[in-house]
Formats: C-alpha cells, sequence, structure tokens
C-alpha cells in the first residue's frame, strides 16, 4: 500500500538523471508562499500604522470579542494537527484514513470561515463596516484576507480529496497534496499574527 | 524551423475544448458514482479511529501499570513532533489569551509577552509542523525564508520608523 | 447590464483622442485583417499563442515591448512637441489630456515596454545559458506572458473606451482616489498593473527555481554567465518587490470601489502610506530594469573584446549588494514628504552608497575593454553609449541623494532628466544592444549592421539633446508635468527637447527599417553555425534558431565561459554516440484563456459590470483547477526525431565553416573556430 514508485521524467540513460520537477515546484511553491508572506507583513505594518484611526467611530476595544478569537484560533490550530494526520496517513499509503482527517480539516476550517463571516457580518450590522474609518478599513482588509486565503484552502481540499479518489496516491497527486500543507500551516502561522497584533491589542 | 508538432499543439481550440468537456463529464461521473462509497468508507474510517483513540484513552487511563513513559514511547515516531507541537502552541496561545482575559499586568509587558509568544509559537508552527530544520530542510528554502524574513524586518520596521516619523512631524 | 459604461466613454469630445483611438482600432483591425489574409489563424494558434516554449514565449514579450515603445513614444512626442510651444499658449493639448499622456507614457514604458523587454530576453537566453532544456514552470510562464499582454491590451482600450488616469504613473492620493478622480482612468491603470503585477511575481518565481534548479552538470552558481547571474536577482527582486504593489494597488482599488479609508483625505486614512508602500515597491523595481540591462553589457563587452570578464566576482558580488540594498533606499522618493532629518539622512546615506557597486562594474567593464580586441558591432556601441551617457545619471543621482538638495530639486525637470538618463541610456540601450546581439540566436540571420549602427547614433544624439537640457531647466526651476508655462527662458531648451526627442523618433524608425530589410535580406545573413559572434557562453551552442529542446546533451561544464571553455578544449561540437528520448512541455490555451480571462475581468471591474467579473473571475478558478486536474502535460520526442534535427545541425555547422570567414569580414581579427568533425 506504498505510494507508487518515484517516477521521474524518463531518464537518460547516461544522462545525468533528470531534473526532480517535485522538488522544484516545492521550491516553487515555497517562493510564492514568501511573496505572500510579504503581502500580510505589509497588510499587518498597514494595520499598525491605521490601528488608531477609528475617525470617531468604534474601536477594536467595542467590537472584538476575545473568545471569538479564541475559538477560531483553537479551530485553525487543531485543523493543523488534522492536516498533519491526513499528511502522515497518506505518507503510509492509507487512503481512507486520510481522506478522514481530511474532511475533518475541512470541517474545521468551514467552521473557522463560518464564524469569521458572523463577526464580519455582526460588525456591519452595527455600523463598523471596512467604510466606516481607516482603522477598520486596515482590520477587514488583513483579516478578510487572510479568510479568503483560508477560502481558497477549503476549494483545494475539496479539489485534493477528487484527485485521491479519481487517480489515487500518484506522485503528482501527493506532492500537490503537500504544497496544500505547506499553504494550510502557513496560513495558522499568519493566524498567529492576526490574534496578537490585532485581537489581543485591540481588546487590552 | 526544424522542430516537430508537439502532440496536442495542432489540434484546434474546438477539438480542445470538446476533450477538456469530455473528460470533466468522466471524472464527474466517477466521482458521482464513487462518491457514496467513499463516504460510507471515510464514516466507518473515521468511527473506527475515533473508537481506536477512545479505547487508547480509556486504556491509558485505566491501565494503571501502563506507565506514560511507555506510553509515549509507543506513539509514531513520525506522529511526534505534531503533538509535541500541538502542546507547545497551546500553551503559547493560553498564555497570551489568558493575560487579556485576565488582564493583571500593564499594558506594555503584556504586549511585550504576546509578541514574544507570537515569535516563539511561529518558530514551533516551523519546526513542528513545516519540518523547518538546518540540516534536513534544503539550502534554498533556508536562504528564501532568512532573506524573507530580513526584507520583512527592512519593510515592516521601515515603514514603522518613517510612519511614526512623519505622525510626529505631520500630525496625521 | 453594462455597470457605468455608456456611449460617452467613446472618444468623440475630442479630435486628438479620436484620432488616437482611431490609430488604435485601425491598428488592431489591420493586424487582425494581415493574419487572416495570409491565413495564418491555426499557425499562430498553435504555435505561438498556446506555446510553453520559453524561446518563443520570450520572442512575444520582446514583440510586445517593440509595439508598446511606439505608443509609449507617441505620448513623449506629444508632450515634447506641446511644451515646446506651449509659453503663454494652452498648446495643443487641453490639461486633462495632457495629464493623461504623461500618466500612460510611464505607465507604458516601465510596465509594458521595459518589463516585458527585459522578461523577454531573459526567457530567451537564460535556459540557454545555464545548459537547461526549459524553464521549471513552462505553463506559468506562458500565463505570466498573457497576463502582462492583458495588461497591456486595458491601457490600449483606454485609449478607444474612456479615459485614462491623469494622476502620473505613480497615482498618489487623495488626488488618484474616489473623491477627486472619481472617473474610470485610475481604475484602469490600476487593474492594468495589478493583473501584470501578478505575471512578473511569477516570472520571477519562475526563473529563480530555473536557475537554482536546472542548471547543466558542473555549472556552480560561480561559474554561471553574468547576465544570467543579474536574471537571478532581477527575479529575486521581482518575487520579493512586486507583492508591495499588489498590496498597494490593491488598497487603492479597495478606496475607490469599496469606500474604504486607507488613503482618503478623512476618515481616518492615511495618505502619506501610499508613498511608503508605493516606492517599496517603486525602487527594487527600478533595479529589476536596470540589473537586465548590465548583464547584457557583460556579455557583450566580453564577447566583442575577445577577453573574459575582468573581475567577475566582484561583478557577482555588486550585483548581490545592489539587489539587497535596493531594499533600503526607497524613501529618497520622498525626501519632501516631512520626515524627519534622521530619517532623510539614514535613506540619504543608503541611497548613496548603493552608487558604490555600481562603479564597481563600470571599472570591471572598462579592464575588461583594456587590452582587448574590441569588434565594434551594433551591440558594443549601445555598450559604449552607455557607460558614458550613464555615469553622467548615475552623478545626478548621487546629487539627488543629498537631501537638502533633493528639497530643491524634487519634482523638477531635474528629476526627470536623471530617470531618464537611467532608463534610456542604462536600460533601454542594453535591452537594444541584448535585442541586436541575441537577435540571430532567435531567429537564425543576423540583423542589419548597418541600420543598427544609424539607429544608435540617432538614439544617443536624441537623447543628449532631449533630456540634457532638462537637468538646466531643473536647476531653473521648471517643474515636471507642466502643460504651459509663461517663463520664457525656458522655451529654447524644449524646443532643443523636442527636437532630440524628433531625433529618437528617427532612430526608432530606423530601427524598424533594420528589421524590415533584415528580413528581406535574410538569405544573405544567415547563422548557420548558431555562434556569429564567436561567444562565449552556453546559448551560442545551440543551433539558430535552437531545437525545442535546446541541448539533445547536456553540456557537461567546467569553467566560467562554458563554451569558450569547450571550444578551447576542442569538444565545443562533439557528436554523441546516441541519442536519447526527450520530454517536452504540451502546447496548452489555459495560458492565453486566462489572460483574456484576466482582461475581462480588470474592465468588469473599471467599469463596475459585476456579472461580468464574477463570470470571470469563476472562469478564471476553472481553468485554474481543470488544470491542476491535468498531470500528464508532457509529449516524447523519440530518439530518433532527435537525431534527425541534430543531423540537420551537424550538416549546417559543416557549411558553417567553409563560409564563415566569407560573411563576417569584422571577424577579420579573430580566430576562427576549430575543425567542426
Amino acid at each position: 500500500m506504498t505510494t507508487d514508485a518515484f517516477v521521474v521524467a524518463a531518464p537518460n540513460g547516461d544522462e545525468p538523471a533528470a531534473p526532480d520537477v517535485y522538488e522544484q515546484r516545492a521550491f516553487g511553491f515555497w517562493l510564492y508562499l514568501m511573496s505572500d508572506a510579504i503581502i500580510f507583513s505589509l497588510l499587518f505594518a498597514t494595520y499598525a500604522v491605521m490601528a488608531r484611526n477609528n475617525a470617531g467611530g468604534p474601536t477594536g476595544n467595542t467590537l472584538f470579542s476575545l473568545p471569538n478569537a479564541f475559538g477560531e484560533t483553537l479551530i485553525l490550530l487543531f485543523s493543523s494537527i488534522t492536516f498533519g494526520l491526513a499528511t502522515l496517513a497518506m505518507k503510509s499509503g492509507e487512503k481512507e484514513r486520510m481522506l478522514s482527517w481530511l474532511l475533518v480539516t475541512f470541517l474545521l476550517g468551514l467552521g473557522f470561515v463560518g464564524m469569521e463571516i458572523r463577526e464580519f457580518h455582526g460588525m456591519v450590522q452595527v455600523g463598523a463596516g471596512p467604510d466606516r474609518s481607516g482603522f477598520l478599513s486596515a482590520f477587514f482588509t488583513l483579516v478578510g484576507t487572510h479568510g479568503l486565503h483560508v477560502s481558497f484552502g477549503l476549494i483545494w481540499i475539496l479539489i485534493m480529496t477528487s484527485q485521491v479518489i479519481i487517480k489515487g496516491l500518484t506522485v503528482p497527486v501527493t506532492s500537490r497534496f503537500l504544497r496544500l500543507g505547506l499553504f494550510w500551516h502557513f496560513l495558522d502561522i499568519i493566524w498567529i499574527g492576526i490574534f496578537s497584533i490585532v485581537y489581543l491589542p485591540g481588546i487590552l | 524551423m526544424t522542430d516537430p508538432s508537439p502532440e496536442g499543439a495542432d489540434r484546434g481550440p474546438r477539438s480542445q475544448l470538446t476533450d477538456i468537456g469530455r473528460s470533466l463529464a468522466s471524472h464527474l461521473g466517477r466521482i458521482g458514482r464513487e462518491l457514496p462509497g467513499h463516504l460510507a468508507r471515510i464514516g466507518r474510517g473515521l468511527s473506527a479511529q475515533l473508537t481506536h483513540i477512545g479505547r487508547g484513552l480509556r486504556s491509558g487511563v485505566v491501565g494503571a501499570n501502563r506507565s506514560l513513559r511507555s506510553y509515549l514511547a509507543g506513539i509514531d515516531r513520525d506522529l511526534r513532533p505534531y503533538l509535541t507541537g500541538f502542546a507547545l502552541a497551546l500553551i503559547l496561545t493560553a498564555i497570551p489569551f489568558a493575560l487579556v482575559a485576565i488582564n493583571p499586568l500593564p499594558k506594555l509587558p503584556t504586549l511585550i509577552i504576546i509578541g514574544v509568544a507570537a515569535a516563539i509559537q511561529v518558530l514551533v508552527h516551523l519546526h513542528y509542523f513545516l519540518h523547518l530544520d538546518l540540516t534536513s530542510t534544503p539550502r534554498e528554502n533556508l536562504v528564501a525564508i532568512a532573506f524573507t524574513a530580513i526584507l520583512i524586518f527592512l519593510m515592516v520596521g521601515g515603514s514603522f520608523w518613517i510612519m511614526f516619523d512623519l505622525h510626529h512631524r505631520m500630525s496625521i | 447590464m453594462f455597470g457605468r459604461l455608456t456611449i460617452d466613454a467613446l472618444p468623440f469630445y475630442s479630435l486628438i483622442a479620436f484620432g488616437g483611438a482611431l490609430v488604435t482600432v485601425g491598428g488592431a483591425l489591420a493586424v487582425v485583417a494581415g493574419i487572416t489574409w495570409f491565413g495564418q489563424w491555426r499557425y499562430l494558434w498553435s504555435e505561438w499563442l498556446t506555446s510553453v516554449d520559453h524561446k518563443r514565449i520570450g520572442i512575444m514579450y520582446v514583440t510586445l515591448a517593440m509595439i508598446m515603445l511606439m505608443r509609449g513614444f507617441v505620448d513623449a512626442m506629444m508632450m515634447r512637441s506641446q511644451q515646446a510651444v506651449a509659453l503663454n499658449s494652452d498648446g495643443y493639448l487641453p490639461p486633462e489630456h495632457f495629464d493623461q499622456i504623461f500618466s500612460s507614457h510611464g505607465t507604458i514604458m516601465i510596465f509594458f515596454m521595459a518589463m516585458p523587454f527585459l522578461t523577454g530576453l531573459i526567457n530567451i537566453v537564460v535556459p540557454q545559458q545555464i545548459g537547461a532544456r526549459d524553464v521549471a514552470f513552462p505553463f506559468m510562464n506562458s500565463v505570466s506572458l498573457w497576463l502582462t499582454t492583458a495588461g497591456a491590451g486595458l491601457v490600449m482600450v483606454s485609449l478607444v473606451i474612456g479615459k485614462f488616469s491623469t494622476a502620473g504613473w505613480t497615482g498618489y492620493p487623495p488626488y488618484s482616489g474616489a473623491q477627486y478622480s472619481p472617473g474610470v482612468g485610475v481604475d484602469y491603470w490600476l487593474w492594468a498593473i495589478l493583473i501584470s503585477g501578478i505575471g512578473s511575481t511569477l516570472t520571477g518565481i519562475n526563473f529563480i527555481v530555473t536557475i537554482f534548479k536546472r542548471r547543466a552538470p558542473g555549472m556552480t552558481l560561480m561559474r554561471m554567465p553574468l547576465f544570467t547571474w543579474t536574471a537571478l536577482c532581477s527575479s529575486i527582486l521581482m518575487t520579493f518587490a512586486f507583492p508591495a504593489l499588489t498590496v498597494v494597488c490593491a488598497l487603492l482599488v479597495l478606496d475607490r470601489t469599496l469606500g474604504m479609508h486607507f488613503f482618503t483625505s478623512g476618515d481616518g486614512g492615511n495618505m502619506m502610506n501610499y508613498p511608503n508602500l508605493f516606492w517599496l515597491w517603486g525602487h527594487p523595481e527600478v533595479y529589476i530594469l536596470i540589473l537586465p540591462a548590465f548583464g547584457v553589457y557583460s556579455e557583450v563587452v566580453a564577447t566583442f573584446s575577445g577577453k573574459r570578464l575582468f573581475g567577475y566576482t566582484s561583478l557577482v558580488y555588486a550585483t548581490a549588494a545592489i539587489a539587497i540594498l535596493s531594499f533600503t533606499v526607497w524613501l529618497h522618493h520622498f525626501f519632501t514628504m516631512g520626515a524627519s532629518a534622521n530619517v532623510n539622512a539614514f535613506f540619504g546615506m543608503a541611497t548613496m552608497i548603493i552608487a558604490v557597486p555600481t562603479g564597481v562594474k563600470v571599472f570591471d567593464w572598462l579592464l575588461t575593454m583594456y587590452r582587448g580586441r574590441i569588434v565594434f558591432h551594433s551591440s558594443m556601441l549601445w555598450t559604449l553609449g552607455f557607460i558614458v551617457t550613464f555615469v553622467i545619471g548615475g552623478m545626478t543621482g548621487v546629487l539627488l541623494a543629498l537631501p537638502p538638495a533633493d528639497y530643491l530639486m524634487h519634482n523638477t525637470t531635474f528629476l526627470v532628466a536623471h530617470f531618464h538618463n537611467m532608463l534610456i541610456p542604462g536600460a533601454l540601450f542594453g535591452y537594444f544592444a541584448g535585442y541586436m546581439y541575441w537577435f540571430p540566436k532567435a531567429f537564425g540571420f543576423t540583423l542589419n549592421e548597418r541600420w543598427g549602427i544609424r539607429s544608435f547614433w540617432c538614439w544617443l544624439i536624441g537623447f543628449y539633446l532631449a533630456f540634457m537640457p532638462l537637468y538646466a531647466l531643473g536647476f531653473m526651476g521648471m517643474p515636471r508635468r507642466l502643460e504651459h508655462y509663461n517663463i520664457a527662458a525656458w522655451q529654447p531648451y524644449l524646443i532643443v527637447a523636442a527636437l532630440g526627442a524628433l531625433l529618437i523618433l528617427v532612430g526608432i524608425a530606423f530601427l524598424v527599417v533594420q528589421f524590415v530589410v533584415s528580413v528581406q535580406e535574410r538569405q544573405q545573413a544567415l547563422d548557420p553555425s548558431g555562434d556569429p559572434w564567436n561567444g562565449r557562453t552556453l546559448e551560442w551552442l545551440t543551433s539558430s534558431p535552437p531545437a525545442p529542446y535546446n541541448f539533445a546533451v547536456l553540456p557537461d561544464v567546467r569553467d566560467i565561459d562554458a563554451f569558450h571553455d569547450m571550444k578551447a578544449r576542442g569538444v565545443a561540437y562533439r557528436r554523441p554516440d546516441r541519442y536519447h528520448d526527450i520530454y517536452m512541455p504540451k502546447n496548452t490555451s489555459a495560458g492565453v484563456i486566462l489572460g483574456v480571462l484576466a482582461g475581462l475581468l480588470g474592465f468588469a471591474m473599471i467599469w463596475y459590470i459585476w456579472w461580468l467579473a464574477i463570470a470571470a473571475g469563476v472562469g478564471i478558478w476553472a481553468v485554474i483547477i481543470a488544470r491542476a486536474y491535468d498531470d500528464d502535460a508532457e509529449y516524447c520526442l523519440p530518439a530518433s526525431e532527435v537525431e534527425k534535427i541534430e543531423a540537420g545541425r551537424y550538416q549546417a555547422l559543416a557549411n558553417s565553416a567553409r563560409t564563415q570567414s566569407a560573411n563576417e569580414p569584422i571577424f577579420s581579427n579573430q580566430p576562427l573556430p576549430e575543425s567542426l568533425t
């Protein structure tokens, strides 16, 4: 039940080993994540610069809910673990176990996005939408961009699920799954930044 | 130019689209047929999983002669980093949240502790979940993340310096 | 149904605008008609538009750059002629139109002329220089090309439907915000650079991975050609700097479209954050533009001095230093925004420091030429013109790096002269040199030298005439972007500048003539050996044009100037015993479809046609997801096919040895290549 033998583009006899496309994809994706890290860091910087610009409107103190943020944090942290468990299952070739942990991860991620949408909706209802002040524009953009990334991750989880079902644990599929793992853990890291820079100081 | 047409290259757009449509239909059909079976198996697998965990927990609790160390030693090699990382991350999350909830310290020390805990937790995630370490990670990846870290320091640090300086001088 | 798009968007309000639209639409129709007349749609689609071959993609990039050079230069001519006559008069361009012209001039020249030009050269050359068969991500390469083209398309469409931005190529708020620029102009600008910016980020990632992971065996980093080194550093800058542009443009889009308050005058906006974020991108951007040009100069100087580059290690370290330091100087673009002396001083010092590595490079090039046997090929002339003129511009840069001096000269024509001095003799001359140097590699025949040299002189003298007066005008206090003025003393200078622009126009015309003549005379200028200049680096080992796979057998690299080393050891053209199957990526329409969808998305967001925006967005995701299911994206070129291609190559080589000396009199002082059998 191991994954397929490592398939490289046809080795050319006495030529040196063909380029490892999966290593290249992993490195390329890592570089993309680095560029994404720059994007987030600049959104963080903008948020920090604008954190006090509430234009006489509501501040984080009145808007943010500590239990909500804690819940979202735990959900994402658990989802990182369940994703890790899915990865381990995949590495030992256990398709069913992998898919089950992947499903749990999806549900947790969906819960996270749901909580976030509810939070945003609530804020808009009380007139604290992104067009109310600079502070709120920065908040919605930073946290919303993260939420958007998580949503794309959820779609990617669905794609991986269908690929595992249709194609099985081929090398392209498993390498793609590992890149999703990089993405998913990266988003949890960004979330650490968000609760540490946005929610906790905001509530303080 | 002496280059042969690669297969699939001189097929017009219409036939390419038909191909895509056909393969999409067959994939969807297959998913539709196989999904119920898979869901059933996943459901069974999940419940077996949870039962297994439940049994393990129960035996760990009930089996008093089974020492903690041998229990931990029995945990799968690959699983350990995730569990260790999970435990550390929980602690590093609980501390800042507790500090804000209870608020025993003045503001600045609290913020510093939040920041330090966050920085450490990022490293925890990088090491235990992303398996980043100085020996097994390819060198280019390490250089890339180091370079990114430096740039973030320059860009964010520089922006802070500039914007807060402007704030003081220009009152914006 | 059409958002805020109405019939008023068509340019019937002004004769000049109407003329511009007519030329744009007419030009596009002429191209479509031409392709249809010659029955080349199938060929164009299957061999070019859907190609994932880095060489073809590179050629398409350079083609885009040349077309946009014409458009951007028309803007320049209009500005120069307006300023030459607008003393105490309105000239012929109303202010709002003039403002669109200087905005589109900068935007086009940087994003749609310079970036595609350098990306095109990197695409054609770098995989060959490192002995690779392709880039790391051929499909993503195609996507980058078509995203860039979509951005250029949006700018061109703005000539016909709606107006362009009047906020300059930098688009500072609050002027560029919804309150003061409520029309579509700034939105055109934003979406054009957002879309093409993503293309550039992807290119950066692609080439970092290619250069790190796909070098031929034996090619360590310190054996790579200088052009590859500069391409690597440029790619690193692209990957890490463009995110800043993406952020700042996205924030302005949010301000304008969703009423947010990042940069507004009130409600908690911080408009000073805009220049901060913009130039965080903008300064590395200018180094992205110049480094590949420096790489070209390194290659050209070495080849046409017949000598190895002097100080290879120092050139590499200088390039790396420039790349890193480029992230530490961005505030010098807004010294006058009001930061305190300490902040200004820090960035001023950093700016002066960054001039030093470039100086090192200039000395290295001069010392390469010293005691070399110089061949005055057109690409060498561009290089010599660059060395003299760029140093002048560099010195004015160091002058501007002093905050107190900058307070006097910021936003005057002195600044305009400085950055054109960097970009034209610096970057553009380098791209032209690269174009003339590598043209035979891409197409199999050399460009006509006579017309190339004529073009060079027109450009060089035209540049001096067009921009030296602007330095003087800057000292005399003339601000930039002036639509009319009332100081008579300025006019003579502006007339000279307009004449310079005219001379450059002649230079551009000569480039066109050069191309046409070269195509007509190509049979007499064939490059059968693939090595017309007795080159030193691996791209000259392939045939001209190369086979799709570049190298049938990956070269074994032993030294810097790998090809020169192979020739010296007599192994350059050794025939292998047997060939192997080669796997190459399949062509795909997904790239061009993504480009079209991205263009539609941009257009829809600009005009608030929400249903189209959603449809295009969903379409983009559908294509990406569909592509993610395709794990069979390669085709096999069987060994027999490879052998046939290579046999043709060796036949051409054998023929070329006999005809070499007859065809290339300028190489009379060079030794002939070794025996090929």
